[in-house]
């Protein structure tokens, strides 16, 4: 029994087990979407979901949780349903949230292309503005090269005008940098305008016009820069603010709170701060203002010390309004300029540069000071332009601009620095913003801002000089900015900002240009100044000849009878420097040194005509008075060795013009000796040795490096080994070649002068006269030159030996009278020398250049005559004054041609700069050219990439459209086989067809639209198929009226009643045999047919009723009779209902009485 | 008492005849009206044909191949639920069900093609801006260009 009962146990349990693991097997799986729906609900982003769109999140948790529960149910379908609606109402939350959100980016979006469309404006309006400025740059340059040509643009004035207008244009550029074109138009257009009108001016040469319009154009747009960086500060602190107040939930800031609370209500910790803040800025400003009153400030600065005063005073009244932060400001501002005053004096520095540098220096200051304190750098943009500003005027030499612009920066900087220990740098401007917003005090501020404005302008006019040059409307503009500052005082702001104005347009128009300064016809007045001054100073040249020419026959007369006597050597010095002078072209130096020369000389005349009148007192004879000259016999002795030693080596030109230019070294030393110059004689000498060497010197080297060089090409160094050598042989082969050619010349020239001197001499009467033989001494001297080689001697020889023969000085060759030979000969040497010198220069000289030497010679001429007179003495004298006039007259010859080689050398280096600079203009247009040619590339390589780029658009849009039109034929026949029921033909082609356009529709969202286009149009073809397929149902004949519902084919036959009755008429008999015959011929597709029958409308409604049944039933009997199974048929009764024709003709009625037949089939 | 005795009999008879009747009346019913009244039938025919007509408008959309499986599953829904509504008693709960996941699902799909709108739209503005943005900065690099060139040029 109890293994029984055990046995029974195990079964038990194993059947247990086996039941449990066969439930657990058949445990059906939970859908996907159940799945998904419950994963999409625990995500983290459906909490933020919830929050947004709580009533669909609500009612997907609730689906979702039915869905679990008919789940649990085992209600699969249910279930699957719900977790569908579950999904649906979170992808619509979602898709709800993600609209929204898109919607609301695209508002940013649309607001930030707004802006970007103003951003476009403005950058347009600057492109405008730089085309304009381009414009004005060309014109500028053209006026510029203009100007470069013209004579009468090279003063000072237009000089000026030029650099102001280049430094307007500097500004117009920094304004259109700054965005001034559109923050600050009327200015800038102002500005622009200012600025072309300066540039007509230059145009027009009228320099004072251009440079005041050009002046006022760099104010203007100067303000202009300012207001853009203003605009640009508000508009930073307003994108501040807004960043601020975006998110003041978040993120309160409690210091701002506090300083709100300091701002809004004066009292408290804040409010007592400012006011101690305010009285110590007071009270330093009061002590800053008695050190520039110690300072002498008032009257060496007296327009910014009322300046500094006026804002003092602003600070006091601000301080009694409660106004504590204004009035710290502007106290700072007050002491800021004091000390700048104060300093300028302290230093004891008068000049105005000075003051600027240390203005400048106490700005950075006073900046370093602010950073310091922690003030906010991006406030410091007007201060930092201020200060900018007053370096650039300072770089320009505008001291005075300088230093009030620094001042004002400084202010700046002093006012800033008081802020931040009070207040953070947004809330100080919203506090300037408050106090500036109030009606009342708005016309107190923009009132003292011009005054003060206006006084800047006052401190400006006294620099400028304006309180003497324009007193009148000076004077004027005071009293009205007095009367403006009265009104002020009074709390009259309107009419003190009037008077203001008024005092600033008084004073502007002594800035105005004078009428007088600046005619149309300035140009031609230059003209015609510039020609009188060179008659001016034609005239003076030529006084200074005649003074100079006057005091030489002066002297020259007083050395004939006193040529030793010492008191000469003043009157000497002077006509020497009178020349001096005139070499130097300081034609008044020079006529001024020959009147004096010539006053001495008159004086010394007087004086020797008294001694000679007192015989006693002139009983020295003449010959004590000995010159205190050195003998210079040595350094002539060294010069003339050095002479003939480098008369050797002058081979070549550059050797031979130095040797040329030492001899007349030589030769003006000689000259200078016998005028008593002694030292200048020596030192003449001395460097006509150290000439002469130095040529020695150069021309052995050059021999050396020559010889060096013939060395080498006899070792036949290859050409190509030593190109510079070979450049070098090359130079100097042609340097040789040069030299031969100068040689031959000389020896031509040296063989003429020997001919002549020939001619001279076969001329002569007699040869026994002393110059006769004394020319042929010289002339046999000159033929030993010559034969020897020396060619350049053998010519002056020649020279001298012809000049002797030639002259008619000599034809005279001994005195008359009795004298010693010690008395002729001399006067006898020096008339030889000057016919030497008159001889040699003449043949340099032009006709242009003869003026000196024509002096000499009439001096010559007097010399003859003197001898003639056998007055020997005076014909030295002459013959000296003619000598040193045609040494002179080399001299100036000489100095010319120096001249006319600098001018010949600059005029070539102009030639090579104008060259470099057509040579770059070339390359520039090369470059533009280039630069031209590849963008037309670029252009034509983008436009041709831009038609391949449209042509495949095009191409891939005909496909896409091809690929539109074969999805959407496919859907019309895809809708059409729906309503033809096509599936119950071919639902193979069906189903092949809907996969062939769902494959269609996802390959045309992938953009594969050429295979879209090939599915669908299978699917098209597959649905036509199916529609032309033969139905498997065919209707029968006599049917009038086939509708489909579904599953259901709603036949009306025409099955047609007597009246009355359920008799079919006997047309109608053919009918049911045909309904009869299909029915039989589809019976294994029907699964119920229902027969309805009606009647009209006559008689009552329950006796139609069951009439309609009767005529129902008839006709199922007739179908079973004809064999259809009575089992699928039902027959329903409805009267007069649903009736479909008129019951009120009798064919209607006829119709009406019917029997309708529904064959539901079976899928 | 024939009275009495048929009386009885007759009572039965009539109360079973009149039970007959009324049997039969409801049979009748039974076999020719829905059990719930016409009203409710009408809107929900009216509600499928609604939603069929919906279903065709939004599958003429040209984000419909995003969508196309919500819309064949829409599709589905509406044959599911006329076949239901169809039989001759039909599961109204069921149908009900299948109006509210179709309802649901359209909704679903309408506001996809919101959305979609929305960031087209966007996507538009955002290409306007990007566009525009170049154009600036074309136009303010010519400028600095420019104001660089005249500076440059001004020494000489």
């Amino acid at each position: 029994m109890k293994h029984i009962k055990q046995s029974r146990a195990r079964v038990g349990l194993l059947s247990c087990l086996a039941l449990a693991s066969l439930s657990a097997c058949a445990a059906p799986q939970r859908p996907a979407i159940l799945e998904s729906a419950t994963r999409q609900l625990e995500r983290d982003e459906t909490r933020e979901l919830e929050s947004l769109q709580p009533k669909l999140l609500r009612e997907a948790r609730e689906h979702e949780h039915m869905a679990k529960e008919a789940f649990a149910k085992g209600e699969i379908d249910e279930a699957v349903l719900n977790a569908h609606i579950a999904v649906q109402r979170y992808e619509t939350a979602r898709n709800l949230v993600e609209r929204d959100a898109s919607r609301q980016l695209t508002v940013a979006m649309v607001e930030a292309d707004a802006s970007l469309e103003q951003e476009e404006q403005r950058v347009r309006a600057e492109a405008a503005e730089l085309e304009r400025y381009a414009a004005l740059e060309q014109r500028f340059e053209r006026v510029s090269q203009e100007l470069a040509t013209d004579r009468d643009a090279a003063n000072s004035l237009a000089l000026r005008a030029r650099r102001s207008l280049s430094a307007a244009r500097s500004r117009q550029a920094e304004a259109i940098g700054a965005g001034a074109p559109s923050e600050a138009p009327d200015d800038y257009a102002n500005g622009r305008l200012l600025l072309e009108s300066a540039l007509e001016s230059l145009d027009s040469s009228l320099w004072q016009e251009s440079l005041d319009t050009s002046t006022r154009a760099i104010e203007v747009f100067e303000r202009a820069i300012l207001t853009s960086r203003d605009s640009h500060t508000a508009r930073r602190r307003e994108e501040v603010r807004g960043a601020r107040g975006a998110q003041p939930k978040i993120a309160p800031e409690p210091t701002d709170r506090v300083a709100d609370r300091a701002l809004d209500e004066p009292v408290g910790r804040g409010h007592d701060a400012a006011k101690a803040r305010a009285i110590s800025s007071i009270d330093d400003a009061t002590t800053a203002q008695s050190t520039a009153l110690a300072a002498r400030m008032d009257t060496e600065s007296p327009g910014l010390y009322k300046q500094a005063t006026f804002l003092l005073e602003s600070a006091e009244r601000r301080l009694e309004q409660e106004d504590w932060h204004e009035a710290s400001v502007k106290a700072e501002r007050a002491r800021g300029i004091f000390l700048s005053g104060s300093v300028v004096k302290e230093d004891n520095v008068s000049s105005t540069t000075t003051s600027a540098t240390a203005a400048i220096q106490r700005a950075e200051d006073a900046r370093g000071n602010a950073i310091a304190r922690g003030t906010d750098t991006s406030l410091f943009e007007r201060p930092d332009y201020m200060l900018e500003l007053a370096r650039t005027a300072f770089g320009r030499g505008e001291y005075a601009r300088a230093l009030e612009k620094a001042i004002e920066a400084g202010a700046a900087y002093d006012g800033l620095a008081s802020v931040p220990s009070l207040l953070e740098p947004e809330r100080a401007s919203q506090a300037q913003a408050r106090v500036s917003n109030a009606p009342k005090s708005s016309m107190e501020s923009a009132a003292e801002e011009r005054i003060v404005t206006v006084q800047m302008s006052f401190a400006e006019a006294v620099g400028d000089g304006l309180d003497k040059s324009c007193a009148a409307s000076f004077g004027e503009a005071r009293q009205v900015l007095e009367l403006a500052q009265q009104r002020f005082d009074r709390g009259d702001y309107e009419r003190a900002f009037e008077f203001a104005v008024r005092a600033s347009e008084r004073l502007d128009t002594c800035h105005e240009p004078k009428p007088t300064s600046a005619t149309p016809s300035s140009s031609k007045d230059s003209a015609k100044e510039e020609r009188e001054r060179a008659l001016a100073e034609g005239k003076q040249r030529d006084e200074a000849i005649a003074a100079i020419s006057a005091s030489q026959l002066a002297m020259a007369e007083l050395s004939i009878t006193h040529q030793d006597d010492l008191r000469l050597l003043p009157a000497a010095k002077l006509i020497a420097s009178a020349e001096g002078w005139y070499e130097r072209r300081d034609w008044s130096q020079a006529i001024a040194s020959a009147k004096l020369a010539g006053a001495k000389l008159d004086a010394l005349e007087k004086q020797l005509k008294l001694e000679a009148a007192a015989p006693v007192a002139s009983e020295a004879p003449p010959t004590e008075i000995k010159p205190s000259c050195a003998d210079i016999s040595a350094p002539k002795a060294n010069a003339s060795a050095a002479k003939l030693r480098a008369a050797t080596f002058a081979k070549t030109a550059e050797a031979k013009a130095r040797f040329d230019r030492s001899v007349g070294l030589i030769v003006r030393a000689e000259g200078l000796h016998a005028s008593g110059v002694c030292d200048a004689a020596e030192v003449l000498l001395e460097e006509a040795t150290t000439s002469f060497e130095e040529i020695i010197s150069l021309e052995e080297a050059r021999v050396a490096l020559q010889e060096k060089e013939e060395e080498l090409r006899r070792d036949d160094v290859p050409a190509m080994v030593a190109p510079k050598q070979d450049t070098l042989s090359r130079e100097q082969v042609e340097e040789m070649m040069r030299a031969e050619r100068d040689i031959q010349r000389q020896r031509s020239l040296a063989k003429a002068s020997v001919n002549k001197a020939l001619l001279a001499k076969s001329q002569l009467d007699s040869l026994e006269t002393a110059h006769a033989r004394d020319g042929s001494r010289v002339l046999e001297r000159a033929q030993a030159h010559f034969a020897a080689g020396d060619y350049l001697e053998a010519a002056i020889e020649a020279e001298r030996a012809a000049s002797l023969f030639q002259s008619r000085v000599v034809s005279k060759e001994k005195p008359t009278v009795a004298v010693s030979d010690d008395v002729w000969k001399p006067a006898y040497a020096k008339v030889i020398d000057a016919l030497i010198e008159r001889d040699r220069v003449g043949a340099k000289l032009s006709d242009a250049e003869k003026v000196t030497f024509e002096g000499g010679v009439q001096n010559l001429e007097r010399a003859r005559q003197a001898w003639e007179k056998d007055d020997y003495l005076a014909a030295g004298k002459f013959a000296d004054a003619a000598k040193k006039a045609f040494l002179k007259s080399e001299t100036d010859a000489l100095a010319r041609e120096q001249a006319t080689e600098r001018a010949r050398a600059a005029r070539e280096q102009q030639l090579e700069r104008d060259a470099a600079e057509m040579q770059r203009a070339e390359q520039e247009a090369k470059t533009r050219e280039e630069e031209e040619r590849a963008a037309r590339e670029r252009v034509a390589r983008e436009e041709d990439k831009a038609r391949v780029e449209a042509a495949q658009k095009e191409e891939l849009e005909r496909v896409r459209r091809e690929a539109e039109d074969s999805i959407r034929g496919a859907q019309i026949a895809a809708d059409q086989c729906e309503q033809a029921a096509c599936d119950r033909r071919d639902a193979d082609a069906i189903i092949r067809a809907g996969a062939n356009l769902d494959a269609a529709r996802s390959a045309h969202a992938r953009g594969e639209h050429e295979r879209a286009a090939a599915l669908a149009s299978e699917a098209r073809e597959d649905y036509s198929r199916a529609r032309e397929a033969k139905l498997p149902f065919t209707i029968p004949a006599g049917i009038s009226r086939v509708s489909r519902l579904g599953d259901r084919l709603e036949l009306s036959p025409k099955l047609s009643f007597k009246a009355g009755t359920s008799a079919l008429v006997v047309d109608s008999q053919a009918t049911v045999d045909e309904l009869a015959r299909v029915l039989l011929e589809n019976e294994g597709l029907i699964i119920g047919i229902t027969l309805a029958g009606y009647t009209d409308s006559r008689g009552s409604k329950d006796k139609n009723i069951k009439l309609s049944l009767a005529r129902a039933e008839a006709i199922k009997q007739q179908l079973t009779a004809r064999g259809v199974k009575a089992g699928i048929i039902v027959a329903n009764g409805f009267g007069p209902e649903n009736p479909i024709a008129d019951n009120t003709t009798k064919a209607g009625r006829e119709a009406n009485r019917r029997v309708e037949v529904t064959i539901e089939i079976a899928e | 008492m024939f009275y009495q005795n048929f009386e009885r009999p007759l009572k039965a008879i009539l109360v079973l005849l009149c039970l007959c009747f009324e049997l039969g009346s409801m049979g009748c019913q039974a076999t020719t009206q829905r059990p719930d009244d016409d009203v409710t039938q009408k809107s929900r025919d009216e509600l499928l044909f609604d939603y069929r007509v919906v279903t065709r408008e939004l599958s003429a959309s040209k984000w419909a191949p995003e969508v196309s499986r919500d819309l064949d599953l829409a599709r589905v829904w509406l044959g599911r639920a006329e076949r239901l509504l169809d039989e001759e008693r039909p599961d109204t709960e069921r149908v009900d069900l299948l109006l509210l996941a179709l309802d649901g699902q359209l909704v679903r799909i309408k506001t996809y093609y919101a959305r979609r709108a929305e960031e087209d739209e966007l996507e538009q503005t955002r290409l306007r801006y990007e566009q525009r943005s170049k154009l600036i900065d074309t136009a303010r690099k010519d400028n600095d260009a420019r104001l660089e060139r005249g500076e440059q040029e001004k020494p000489r």
